[in-house]
């Protein structure tokens, strides 16, 4: 029997950690040196949902961008669901993720979606507004504090994604 | 053509399309081979027969038979070996179409420039939160700077508040203290009664140069030190000052001696009070900190330069202490027996020698005794008569109080 596969896509400005979080949902590794993708790099990893079934997800790492031009939309055709990733100790990697979310939807109309708060090791170097990060709560979005590099939230995040693509939930 | 566009040409088709190493693809809808031309293996695609599953594979297919478009172009998608490929895709009846174009190369510059760009973008922005971190840092610092001058100004106006209220009951004891003794030594000549009123005329000399200097480090620290110039006889400031001293050290192992060179003048425009509490400072630490020896003063004159020091074969001091000297409120070394003070003398001493144009500093060495020099601005008067009565200030002025007690 075809094992269930559900396409996702990884969003967000440069260097907020798109690639580390994949690398380290799927292969459970983390490298500390910077490597600009282009691109796309496609992964796979199979999810146990809450109900017993297996899904295959298909994981897009988009390069970093902080506007989806013609060729970036074309690699979201056919996605399932996607994860905006916001860098913690950059601002503006925040605003550009609500940004995104916005031309996405455009592109994609209602799609399940989840908002990874990256590098929470760095939770020194915070630099996003809480309020800001309720106010998007309050909005019904779904945030994840996550740590590439410690490996907290990460499965989690994927999983919460996972589970609302199946049943179909948004955002 | 052009050279120019001829050369960019024959780079860009050199370098990207030489070697496109195209290769077309057509699988069903479930993903299997049907047929295949051009090098796959490039791609990781070798060895392909008809029938073959390669949904593992080809996992960027997943999802696009949902989408409306026929054709789809995928740009530097990398490939089963790890090789990059544009990718058109079409969606047909039967399945798919791919052809492959090798992107490698193109990756690996377009990479090399995004990674330089990135990084440079990463630093300034890393730096530019250090700057603000630095700047935010110092506005914390610059206002507990502000809440301490704060702090210390209200400090120094308490201080002064009650060196002002101590000053006048201080100087109508001495006063009294004073006539007390005069009139004991008329009408009466037991000697314990002269050593208690002698007593308390030292006690009070010494209460008042304390709150004098109290005052004076309040008038400093508010930028408030004045000058009052006027005409005086250096002889007459130094005769003072012997016999402040002499019956001090009269007790005691130690010699004093003064050392006026000929070319200081007699009569001297300067503010010569202030020019006393300096050399008072400095004798009177020399002999604070001299157990035996020898206390030498030291006078020259040079160019309107009245230039002083003073010398003694005292306790002396070593580095650390003598770098902090200069600042209010710290003790010199103790020698034992010598009342300490409140660390003021030479903080103000400085200070007026900078007000009246000049400079103190002082030299020492463990054991070995001390030198203070300082000089001041001090242009010669030819006589008495030049302007006003020597001893006497450029002006003064009248006191009035109600308050009889304070007349001395």
């Amino acid at each position: 029997m075809t094992m269930l596969a559900r396409k996702i896509c990884m969003i967000g400005d440069f260097a907020v950690g798109k690639t580390s979080l994949i690398a380290r949902y799927a292969h459970n590794q983390f490298s500390e040196k910077y490597q600009a993708s282009i691109g796309v790099k496609i992964d796979t990893k199979e999810l146990r949902l809450a109900s017993g079934d297996a899904v295959k997800l298909v994981l897009w790492d988009i390069a970093g961008t902080d506007e989806l031009n013609s060729v970036g939309q074309n690699y979201l055709k056919g996605a399932a669901g996607y994860i905006l990733v916001v860098d913690g100790t950059r601002l503006a990697t925040f605003g550009t993720a609500i940004s995104l979310q916005k031309e996405v939807e455009r592109r994609l109309g209602p799609t399940p979606f989840t908002l990874i708060l990256n590098k929470l090791d760095l939770s020194n170097q915070w630099a996003l507004n809480a309020d800001a990060v309720q106010a998007l709560q309050a909005r019904g979005w779904q945030l994840t504090h996550c740590s590439a590099k410690k490996g907290n939230g990460v499965e989690q995040a994927f999983q919460l994604l996972g589970e609302r693509m199946v049943i179909g939930v948004r955002p | 053509m052009n050279y120019a566009i001829k050369t960019l040409r024959d780079y860009v088709v050199q370098r990207y399309f030489n070697d496109a190493k195209t290769f077309y693809l057509l699988v069903d809808t479930r993903y299997r081979v049907i047929a295949w031309e051009g090098p796959g293996d490039h791609y990781g695609l070798d060895g392909l027969n008809s029938g073959d599953d390669l949904g593992e594979k080809l996992p960027f297919l997943t999802g696009l038979d949902q989408d409306t478009q026929p054709f789809t172009r995928l740009e530097f998608v990398e490939t089963p070996s790890g090789a990059a490929a544009h990718l058109q895709i079409a969606y047909l009846k039967s399945g798919w179409g791919m052809v492959f174009m090798n992107a490698t190369q193109e990756r690996e510059d377009l990479q090399r420039h995004h990674q330089k760009v990135n990084e440079r973008t990463l630093s300034c922005l890393k730096q530019e939160s250090l700057l603000h971190e630095a700047q935010r840092s110092q506005r914390i610092l610059q206002e507990r700077v502000d809440e301490l001058k704060q702090t210390n100004r209200s400090c120094t106006g308490f201080v002064e508040q009650i060196a002002h209220e101590l000053r006048t009951p201080l100087m109508s004891l001495l006063d009294s203290a004073k006539q007390a003794r005069a009139i004991g030594l008329a009408v009466c000549e037991q000697e314990s009664l002269h050593q208690h009123l002698r007593s308390v005329d030292r006690g009070s000399n010494y209460l008042i140069t304390l709150v004098d200097n109290l005052l004076d480090q309040s008038r400093i620290e508010k930028g408030q030190l004045y000058m009052n110039p006027g005409v005086w006889h250096l002889q007459e400031i130094l005769e003072c000052l012997d016999e402040i001293f002499r019956p001090v050290v009269g007790t005691r192992e130690i010699s004093l001696s003064w050392w006026v060179d000929a070319g200081v003048p007699e009569i001297l425009h300067m503010d010569g009070m202030r020019l006393r509490q300096i050399l008072f400072n400095l004798i009177g630490n020399a002999v604070k900190y001299t157990i035996e020896g020898s206390i030498t003063v030291g006078v020259e004159w040079k160019d309107n330069r009245l230039s002083f020091s003073v010398a003694d074969t005292g306790v002396g001091m070593d580095k650390a202490t003598l770098e902090k000297l200069f600042q209010p409120f710290r003790q010199g070394p103790g020698n034992g027996n010598a009342r300490l003070g409140a660390g003021l003398g030479l903080f103000i001493s400085r200070e007026i020698a900078h007000a009246m144009g000049g400079a103190l500093e002082i030299s020492s060495r463990l054991s070995q005794g001390t030198q203070a020099s300082f000089h001041v601005e001090a242009p010669p008067r030819l006589s008495r008569t030049e302007g006003r009565t020597a001893g006497q200030p450029d002006s003064c002025i009248l006191i009035r109080d109600d308050d009889e007690s304070i007349f001395f």
